[in-house]
């Protein structure tokens, strides 16, 4: 099922990614840049790669993918399977947020050096790598696909509210607003992305998630259902609830479902960016068993736009770009027309994906050919 | 008599402090693994970042019982294994003091040890080592050194250990894995930087690219530590050639047919290293010198060796890490190129420069490795009696062929240099002369001669053993006497100073 959603729902949008490279002036085409949390197998790289989108360079190395893991074990293996892939051992969200959330875009400082203060200990030398790691992670971007396939929970309940998932979300969006400065060559002026594809996935849940996060999720809904009353009527014949209060106790999946794609509209806004209008946000849902019982997986697909102008060029407390608001209200409106494509063992079993999956295990064992 | 007993804390300290580099210590991680029958290592350095730093092979693995005893004394003990191992593919031992698994400490606070054996059984455990240790053990600090019951002695902790019992050995490979997991900001650092040396080169995927890569700098550093890593990691393990046809007159096929059954690979970052050695093409050749197999007893101990050098003629060798003598013992190699020729006692210029070689110790001289096994102790009899037999060859035979070889060049060179000045004489003569000019020498005589026939005139420059000048002014004093009877004949003075005039300034335009 995990691979109908890369097959239907991430390999279309990347594809476009790429045409859209392709279509540029020779001189500004370049290698695509890609952020993943891809695990051992690379399944997602090495999907791209058969299709083209991910090239490695003359050396053959995956060099513009970078991904991250907790396990390092799992950075080892995944970096033989993908050989010159950039992998950074940790938790993604401490290391996006080691020195707060308020830190700022740039890091030059090496904190790597030996402190003059500090004595050389286990938790020293812990301090400076993870700020550094920071850093590193930094000037690897942007990215042109960003993949967080985080499979966990994005709503935490021990996380003081918003969480260290949306926390570190704000930060990697402002972090995506960084120059390009690595392909072919370092360019005279500063190039920009103007947009990015985005896939996002978590669980729907936990079962304790805190009020905090219930109510940030009810609130984003009844703002859009006070601005546009008509979205009512929609909510009602999709899913039978009457309101977003009802959705959120009689349904909690479909609340969960059109709540978590508003917030990361409204993360997006924020930032600077939005989520492009023409294709929406794309959600795909299916079922997974494991002891404790069953759990919804949730993924969305939207390609991400600059806001024009950006924001430091537009007038002092003018808001969004005109283009912005009009394409976060039509996102919107789809998410709740929308129904999202539940993916079942049928639905995955009525497209051959195992010629797929096989070209994929054949790429991975030219590199890696001790992979069974 | 009482007896001399060294304290536990030189240990302690050597668990600190043994490699003078992360390639050397590393080198011992694929030392053990050649021990275990691996076929490959894997040395992974999470480039470019380097976070983590992991050695890997598919060997025999080791059991937790033998973990334990290994952690809780066996480190250092001389005895590796209390039982005999079988090798495979005819290899030797390499192994002695089992000191190596620590060496990875200088690089890192703390790793993971990870080893499963063909039976499936194994082992996963956390090792810590302890913070400010030096200091602690300079203090006597009570965490680290405990008063023994036994008078003078102590008994010292370097670290902590621990089993994960809940760790799923049926994930792992066979063999055994270490992963760092608190390596040093300092090594982090320079590893980084490392990338940001100017001349520094993406690592490729091919070994043959990587030797031309650092054969294109005068030295490794100029590529950063990564490379050094690379490249010093290739020069010292046990592992084959580009290929046997890799230097000249096949100096190290047999060699590498040995390497090559061993059946032993070792890859860092995906990139499969071999020796770091590739001669070819050199204009002036090659002098080699092979050192045949030789046998000798010292002190009732055999100490077997043979090897080559080989002097790139007239060219320095690249990177300049290549130049020296480097000694392998069981084919690792001990420190690396030594560019004092082993303390070669003569000044040899520029010649030192050219040369480069190997020699492989087959039985013996382990006694006359120094501790670190990266370097010798330069008195021991074995020692003295390789160095001696390389400067005979070196003093004896090879710079005498290396300058003799040097003649023959400046003889060659010299020759094509008169001939090319001649031709150029002649062509300064003919433009004088405005007609066809022919050039020959006089024997015996100190003058010019000129005779004119038909439309040709024939200049005879005058012997240049009669010229009473310096040698090397002597083909141009007889040029210039030629140059000066061919103007003498034209009709004026005008016409003769500037015939001449314009003559020798094309003459030494050349020259």
């Amino acid at each position: 099922m995990k691979h109908y959603v890369r097959v239907k729902g991430w390999l279309p949008h990347c594809k476009a990614r790429k045409r859209a490279n392709a279509d540029l002036e020779p001189s500004e085409q370049r290698r695509l840049r890609y952020f993943t949390f891809c695990a051992i197998g690379a399944i997602d790289v090495l999907m791209l790669n058969v299709a083209k989108i991910i090239s490695p360079s003359r050396e053959d190395k995956f060099d513009t993918v970078v991904f991250f893991d907790l396990d390092p074990d799992a950075v080892l293996e995944t970096q033989k399977r993908i050989p010159g892939a950039i992998g950074f051992p940790g938790n993604f969200t401490d290391v996006v947020l080691a020195n707060g959330p308020a830190a700022s875009l740039t890091e030059d400082q090496d904190y790597l050096a030996p402190p003059s203060e500090r004595e050389d200990t286990t938790t020293t030398r812990r301090d400076q790598r993870i700020l550094a790691q920071r850093g590193n992670f930094i000037r690897e971007f942007p990215f042109d696909i960003v993949n967080l396939d985080l499979e966990e929970f994005a709503f935490k309940p021990n996380d003081p509210f918003p969480g260290k998932v949306i926390n570190a979300l704000r930060k990697l969006f402002e972090w995506q607003k960084a120059p390009l400065y690595a392909w072919p060559k370092r360019p005279t002026k500063s190039v920009y992305l103007d947009s990015f594809t985005l896939m996002f996935t978590t669980q729907i849940g936990p079962p304790n998630i805190s009020e905090e996060y219930t109510d940030m999720l009810r609130s984003y809904l009844e703002q859009n259902i006070a601005s546009h009353p008509d979205l009512e009527d929609v909510l009602l014949q999709r899913t039978g609830a009457a309101n977003v209060a009802t959705l959120q106790s009689d349904h909690f999946e479909d609340f969960f479902k059109l709540g978590v794609p508003k917030v990361l509209a409204g993360l997006l806004l924020e930032t600077d960016w939005y989520v492009d209008a023409e294709k929406g946000i794309t959600t795909f849902a299916f079922k997974r068993n494991w002891t404790g019982g069953e759990y919804t997986m949730l993924h969305f697909v939207m390609d991400v736009k600059r806001q024009a102008p950006p924001k430091h060029r537009r007038a002092p407390n003018s808001g969004h770009a005109a283009d912005a608001v009009d394409a976060y209200v039509s996102v919107v409106r789809r998410l709740f027309t929308q129904s999202d494509l539940e993916v079942t063992n049928e639905l995955a079993s009525s497209i051959e994906l195992k010629p797929s999956l096989e070209e994929i295990r054949g790429r991975r064992r030219k590199y890696y050919p001790e992979d069974v | 008599m009482p007896n001399i007993r060294v304290h536990e804390k030189a240990l302690a300290h050597l668990s600190r402090g043994l490699y003078r580099s992360p390639a050397s210590a590393l080198r011992e991680l694929v030392s053990n693994g050649w021990d275990a029958n691996a076929t490959t290592v894997r040395i992974s350095t999470n480039y470019p970042n380097f976070y983590q730093l992991a050695v890997e092979d598919n060997g025999d693995g080791f059991s937790a019982e033998e973990f334990a005893r290994l952690m809780g004394g066996g480190i250092g003990n001389s005895e590796k294994r209390p039982t005999a191992k079988a090798m495979k593919y005819g290899r030797p031992i390499i192994g002695r003091l089992g000191i190596g698994m620590l060496g990875i400490a200088q690089i890192c606070g703390s790793f993971t040890v990870t080893s499963k054996m063909k039976d499936g059984k194994g082992f996963r455990a956390k090792v810590n080592l302890y913070d400010l240790l030096k200091e602690k053990l300079d203090s006597d600090d009570s965490s680290v050194v405990t008063p023994s019951s036994d008078k003078g002695f102590s008994e010292v902790d370097v670290g902590t250990y621990d089993f994960e019992d809940q760790y799923d050995l049926s994930r792992a490979k066979f063999g055994t894995t270490i992963m760092t997991e608190d390596v040093h900001p300092t090594f982090v650092r320079a590893f980084q930087q490392s990338l940001k040396s100017p001349k520094f080169r993406k690592p490729p995927s091919q070994w043959q690219k990587a030797i031309d890569i650092v054969s294109g700098v005068h030295s490794i550093q100029e590529l950063g530590d990564y490379w050094r890593l690379l490249w010093e990691l290739a020069a010292s393990c046990p592992i084959p050639y580009v290929s046997g046809s890799c230097l000249p007159e096949k100096l190290i096929s047999t060699e590498q047919k040995i390497l090559e059954s061993y059946n032993f690979k070792v890859f860092v970052d995906s990139l499969e290293l071999k020796k770091p050695v590739h001669l070819a093409g050199n204009p002036a050749g090659y002098t080699i010198r092979r050192i045949h197999p030789r046998h000798l007893t010292l002190y009732g101990k055999s100490l077997c060796f043979h090897g080559y050098i080989i002097v790139q003629e007239g060219t320095q060798l690249k990177p300049d890490e290549l130049r020296g003598l480097l000694i392998r013992i069981k084919n690792v190699a001990i420190g690396y190129y030594d560019p004092t020729m082993l303390d070669y006692r003569f000044n040899e210029g520029p010649r030192s420069r050219w040369l480069t070689g190997e020699i492989y110790s087959t039985e013996g001289l382990e006694d006359a490795l120094n501790i670190d096994r990266d370097s010798f102790n330069r008195f021991h009899p074995q020692f003295r009696a390789i160095q001696e037999y390389v400067h005979s060859i070196l003093r004896g035979n090879l710079f005498p062929e290396v300058y003799k070889q040097i003649e023959v060049r400046s003889a060659a060179r010299a020759q094509t240099k008169r001939r090319a000045r001649t031709s150029h004489l002649k062509q300064v003569l003919t433009d004088a002369a405005e007609t066809t000019v022919s050039v020959s020498r006089a024997a015996k005589s100190s003058q010019v001669s000129l005779k004119k026939e038909r439309r040709k005139l024939k200049v005879a420059v005058p012997d240049e053993a009669g010229i009473a000048t310096k040698k090397s002014n002597r083909q141009l004093a007889a040029s210039i006497l030629a140059l000066f009877e061919v103007a003498m004949n034209e009709p004026d003075d005008t016409r003769r100073r500037e015939v001449f005039r314009r003559s020798l300034l094309s003459l030494l335009s050349k020259w």
